[in-house]
């Protein structure tokens, strides 16, 4: 036991010092909280910059009713600031000086006013292209008016029908509550953070046991440990200690990235997917169990390695297992109380993905998620016999790398 | 196999290549685990806790490439059951025997293999083990550190650690130790003090040089046995009735005689006696 602790530590103070660890930790926070804060922060700078839009009228009877709906916009808490500039030069000069001042839209109107008129508006920023609607918009609402007064209509009533239509999209819940499409936004958002940092967090620190098991026995120096430590204790000992950087990292990044969706919550007053206390509880067991079962996948993969030349051919195979249930979650994610998500959040090894999922976007019967925990933690405890059943046998030996039949064989007689 | 190794004792265990030498080490330091049979410490047969009390220098030298020379020295004396304060006090204490103090703070990727094999055997002894089990210890040294570790060897032997080695340079080993195995075929075909197996061993041997090289002489002797020894000299066995200066006077008459010597059989005609006689 003594010893298991050591090697814990040794594990915990050599890796944890290792500029692969910090770098990762570091650079995924910093990643996480500059993919979450920065399209707010592009949205909330180009908020409080006005747009500039020149008005080319050809018709002579768009400027004055478009600039009165541009000034009646700026009075509107919350909207972007429109300029528009009229001007009566000649439309190639005009476009020569968008080319020379940039960051400028322009909008020429042409045609017959309101039943033949034409609009386009150009620009050399995509961005500004992009917020055309801010003056299309509006130009529409005055021209449908126009061609509705000049067929008899009253102002008025032409205004009334004009009206935009209130609507709403909810989804109902057991608690009862309607939720809208932006609530589901919010948490499908939270339930993808969280299962790409559990995953992360797993892979990562998984390959850090594959690491250190190959470098102890390329290096040899596994034949020194194995005469003062029992191979279980040696691997327990490696579980313990990078599971403990593992956890110390999955609470870092986990709270840039809550961090930075805090922040966002209060700059843009969107509702941030909240994380339950089922569904924080449910995310830790199965980055625990997940952990766990990738760690005695790796050590028994990486026992079996002599020689550095041959990592990859063990390192893809291993891999490829621990990446295939990040591969459902896109799918489940977009229908989480869908048949697909429901089966696979039974199954061990995608549950890790998908219940995490499932009840990080809405409740999951409990049941359901005891049944889903207790089968991944079986399975994880059949890993880690048969892990360390392999891991015990080929730690020692040297030669060529052995194939399925002999591996299979260290699971029979051990 | 049997074989006993006493208390405090420096004990050499020799054979050919592929004998069992690493495989028996190996066994009494539980990595394998016999088919059969005990090996038994102090009439008990150990376990992992006797293992505790053992030091262990692999045949595959290894340590670990990134960490300190220190403080893996530290870490593997703690494995060994020491407190983290008393393994520091011990491995600064090796470090100054063996003369590697400036690498200390070095990572030992970054030493010569010369001074890993240094570190390599600290990692066996700071623990102050009563067993140490040494396979090929002084392979790949060269003369100087050779020097530095028979000097240690000598020191760990004082202490009180009942050293079991392997190595191949007979010459060495006869310097060093008090009692021998030999091993062949897994089986073991010599043991006991040195002292009086090379006593036991005694016979009329002749170790006889010529400066012309010319043992012509020789063929007029019934009964003798001839075998090159090293650079050329002769090793003589007469038959015991014979008188040895019989062998001296004719070899003064052909030549200049520059080497001679009567006596016991070095550990090298004993080993080469009792292993190649069965070696093909």
């Amino acid at each position: 036991m003594r010893n298991m602790w050591l090697v814990a530590r040794r594990e915990f103070v050599g890796r944890g010092k290792s500029g692969g660890y910090l770098i990762t930790t570091v650079f995924m926070a910093i990643v996480l909280l500059g993919v979450t804060l920065l399209p707010t922060l592009m949205e909330g700078g180009e908020k409080s910059t006005p747009l500039n839009i020149i008005l080319l009228d050809k018709t002579s009877s768009i400027a004055q009713p478009l600039q009165a709906a541009v000034e009646a916009m700026k009075a509107q808490p919350g909207a972007r600031e429109v300029n528009l500039e009229v001007s009566s030069m000649d439309e190639a000069a005009l476009i020569d000086r968008i080319k020379l001042e940039g960051e400028k839209g322009l909008l020429i109107v042409e045609g017959t006013f309101p039943a033949g008129m034409k609009a386009r508006y150009l620009s050399t920023t995509p961005a500004i292209l992009n917020s055309g609607s801010m003056v299309m918009g509006p130009l529409e609402a005055i021209v449908r008016a126009a061609r509705l007064q000049a067929r008899g209509i009253d102002p008025a009533v032409s205004q009334e029908i004009m009206q935009p239509l209130t609507t709403e999209v909810l989804q109902i819940t057991e608690t009862g509550e309607g939720r809208t499409s932006e609530d589901f936004m919010g948490s499908m958002m939270t339930a993808l953070g969280v299962v790409m940092v559990v995953y992360m967090v797993v892979m990562l620190n998984g390959q850090f046991i594959f690491m250190g098991v190959l470098e102890e026995k390329v290096s040899r120096v596994v034949e020194v440990m194995a005469a003062s430590v029992g191979p279980a204790e040696m691997l327990a000992g490696k579980v313990i200690g990078l599971g403990a950087l593992g956890l110390i990292q999955f609470v870092v990044i986990m709270a840039s990235w809550v961090g930075g969706n805090l922040i966002n919550a209060q700059i843009s007053d969107q509702p941030l997917g909240g994380v339950t206390l089922t569904g924080a509880l449910t995310a830790f067991a199965f980055l625990v169990l997940g952990y766990v079962l990738a760690a005695a996948l790796n050590a028994a993969a990486a026992s079996t390695v002599s020689r550095m030349e041959d990592q990859t051919a063990v390192a893809m195979p291993v891999q490829m297992v621990q990446v295939v249930p990040y591969l459902m979650v896109m799918a489940v994610i977009m229908n989480p109380t869908g048949k697909l998500a429901e089966i696979t959040s039974m199954i061990p090894i995608f549950s890790q993905t998908v219940m995490v999922a499932r009840v990080l976007m809405g409740p999951v019967p409990l049941w359901q998620i005891l049944v889903s925990i207790g089968l991944m933690a079986a399975t994880t405890v059949l890993f880690l016999w048969g892990g360390g059943r392999i891991y015990r046998a080929a730690l020692l030996s040297y030669g060529a790398r052995p194939n399925l039949k002999q591996v299979l064989g260290y699971l029979r007689n051990n | 196999m049997s074989f006993a190794v006493p208390t405090g004792r420096v004990c050499g265990l020799l054979g050919s290549n592929g004998a069992g030498k690493t495989t028996t080490m190996r066994m009494i330091m539980r990595i394998f685990h016999p088919d059969q049979g005990t090996i038994s410490w102090n009439g008990t047969p150990i376990s992992d806790e006797t293992r505790k009390g053992f030091g262990y220098l692999p045949e595959e030298r290894g340590l670990y490439p990134k960490l300190e020379v220190r403080e893996q020295l530290i870490y593997l004396t703690e494995l060994k059951g020491m407190t983290r304060k008393e393994a520091a006090v011990r491995a600064d204490r090796w470090i100054k025997e063996l003369e590697i103090e400036e690498y200390a703070k070095r990572r030992v990727e970054q030493l010569s293999k010369g001074n890993q094999q240094k570190v390599q055997f600290a990692a066996a002894v700071t623990s102050g083990p009563k067993l140490a089990i040494l396979d090929e210890p002084f392979t790949g040294l060269d003369p100087v550190n050779t020097m530095v570790m028979e000097k240690a060897f000598r020191t760990v032997a004082a202490e009180g650690t009942t050293l079991l080695f392997s190595a191949h340079n007979l010459d060495q080993v006869e310097a060093l130790c008090e009692n021998v195995v030999l091993i062949h075929r897994s089986h073991v075909v010599l043991q006991g003090v040195l002292r009086d197996i090379k006593k036991a061993a005694r016979r009329q041997a002749i170790h006889l040089r010529m400066e012309n090289d010319d043992y012509g002489f020789l063929s007029q002797f019934v009964g003798i046995t001839v075998r090159e020894g090293t650079a050329g000299a002769r090793e003589i066995t007469l038959p015991g009735d014979m008188n040895a200066n019989l062998i001296l006077r004719a070899a003064s008459e052909a030549g200049v005689v520059t080497e001679y010597s009567l006596g016991e059989p070095s550990l090298r005609e004993i080993y080469l006696e009792k292993v190649g006689a069965n070696h093909a």
